[in-house]
């Protein structure tokens, strides 16, 4: 019987989640309304609500390591975490880690303000627009934008946010939740959201060979779908219902 | 519950360090092919359009040859295209001469103990096609006739299990073969996907294969051999990903020329 049961029969990082009750996140804190502090100075957002809705579907504590967005992949591949939060499903990155199914909606496109008539990507030119350095809105940005048109990394979405607020860029490209959280907290800014380069959905990603550990994410989710927990969770921090989630 | 700020000073390299026990995983298949940078995608060539054909320049062409290419690329991988025999099709996976098939390999329970299958991407649906004269209402005025089927396909199962038993079943090797029998009169119908009836009531006008009666509906997917979890959740990525962006309804419109059906998740 033990010879059944052997721990080698599931992946490493789902053996010591079980072993020790702990599930280690890797997520930012710098990324509106996904990731951020409150007033209060603890942890608040879709993904902190996503991780807590994880570690209470395995009835685990939940441990959430900080770390800057473009590093989520870098330490989940180092073995530092086991779960990686918000991460938009790629090809590219399939060659890297697991996805699990998408649990929220993650359009990037295009904020900047209501005097600016940009409509199209070709009205992009000769402007200067803000994007979180390594990331899927800096890549799409980067296939996105016309000649002419001036992209600037920022190490951080709150930084690339805080851009555009001081006019260093006249429009910046995230996540439709994003700027739409930066309409909300800033309504003298009069930014809209202009149009959306791509649809893109997001995830949360594992080590290759952690498929006990994905197919537990996977029914939290489902569970979580089924019960309005994801839409609630979405509708909460962006103030709007979620749309339908595919699932694979 | 517990947060921990951590840059990447001392503590986060001696603690990388200590992780490195966790980030080590068995080199499954998936990771034996990113390193070697190749993959090797079974491909059938016998299906005469739209899944898998060679075109007038000889180069192949088809919407599971498609598939394959898009795969490869996705995964950042030469691909390099295998035909295969229908009936080889399995075998060659199994005993590894394959990386994976994209090869309209329907699923089936019997091969369910064979192949890992991915999501499904297309349908079809094996019709039994007789010549323009004989008209029959239903499967059953089938019943004593001849009817040619592809050794080893879904055709022939599906056969067995819907058509009256009084029905003689005439194994074939390829659609090819099975469509000479039906103008020679050998036969007196053909089981075929519907897909393979269309094309060839076009290409054939002459033949009167305007009969089709319906059989059973059949979902195909790209397969892996059992236990290539990361492979096969790579692949599944890549089906929901094409299927999101619209790839999967353009194939299906480029080749099949038809609206993409709905299809269940596998």
């Amino acid at each position: 019987m033990p010879g059944l049961l052997r721990a080698s029969q599931i992946g490493p990082a789902f053996a010591e989640i079980l072993e020790k009750g702990r599930l280690r996140f890797a997520i930012s804190l710098d990324n509106r309304p996904y990731g951020f502090r409150n007033a209060s100075g603890d942890p608040e957002g879709i993904d902190v609500a996503i991780a807590r809705l994880i570690a209470r579907g395995l009835q685990v504590e939940p441990v959430m390591s900080e770390v800057p967005t473009a590093r989520r992949l870098d330490v989940l591949l180092a073995g530092e975490v086991h779960v990686a939060i918000n991460i938009s499903i790629t090809a590219g990155r399939a060659r890297r880690v697991l996805f699990t199914t998408p649990y929220i909606q993650g359009d990037v496109g295009l904020g900047a303000p209501a005097s600016l008539a940009l409509r199209r990507p070709a009205d992009m030119a000769g402007l200067r627009f803000a994007a979180n350095a390594a990331s899927e809105s800096e890549v799409l940005a980067q296939s996105f934008l016309p000649a002419g048109a001036h992209l600037i990394s920022y190490p951080t979405p709150d930084q690339a946010c805080e851009a555009l607020l001081r006019g260093e860029v006249e429009g910046i490209v995230a996540p439709r939740a994003t700027v739409r959280d930066l309409i909300a907290r800033h309504p003298d800014a009069q930014i809209e959201y202009k149009f959306t380069f791509a649809m893109r959905w997001r995830s949360a990603a594992v080590n290759f060979g952690e498929h006990d550990l994905l197919r537990t994410l996977n029914t939290v989710f489902f569970q979580a779908r089924e019960e309005g927990l994801l839409t609630a969770i979405h509708e909460h921090f962006t103030g709007q219902p979620s749309g339908p989630l595919p699932a694979f | 519950m517990r947060l921990s700020r951590r840059g990447m000073a001392a503590g986060g390299i001696s603690l990388f360090a200590a992780r490195q026990g966790l980030a080590q995983r068995p080199a499954g298949l998936l990771q034996r092919l990113l390193d070697a940078g190749e993959v090797r995608i079974g491909v059938w060539l016998g299906a005469a359009a739209p899944w898998g054909y060679q075109d007038d320049r000889g180069e192949l062409d088809g919407s599971e040859i498609a598939l394959a290419y898009r795969l490869a690329s996705d995964l950042g991988l030469r691909p390099i295209l295998v035909p295969l025999d229908f009936v080889d099709r399995m075998p060659a996976l199994s005993e590894g001469r394959v990386d994976v098939l994209s090869a309209t390999t329907a699923i089936l329970p019997v091969r369910l103990r064979q192949v890992a299958f991915a999501r499904p991407h297309g349908t079809f649906r094996v019709v039994v096609v007789t010549r323009g004269g004989r008209q029959y209402g239903s499967l059953d005025a089938l019943a004593g006739l001849r009817v040619a089927v592809l050794a080893g396909g879904v055709t022939g199962e599906s056969i067995f299990r819907e058509l009256p038993a009084a029905v003689r079943l005439v194994p074939v090797l390829n659609f090819d073969e099975a469509f000479a029998l039906l103008e020679r009169q050998e036969v007196d119908g053909v089981a075929v996907p519907d897909f393979v009836h269309r094309r060839r009531s076009i290409a054939r006008p002459e033949l009167g294969l305007e009969n089709a009666l319906p059989v059973a509906d059949f979902a195909y997917a790209l397969a892996v051999r059992h236990g290539e979890h990361d492979l096969l959740r790579a692949i599944n990525t890549c089906i929901f990903l094409w299927e999101q962006e619209g790839f999967l309804a353009e194939i299906h419109e480029t080749f099949m020329q038809a609206p993409r059906p709905n299809l269940e998740r596998l």
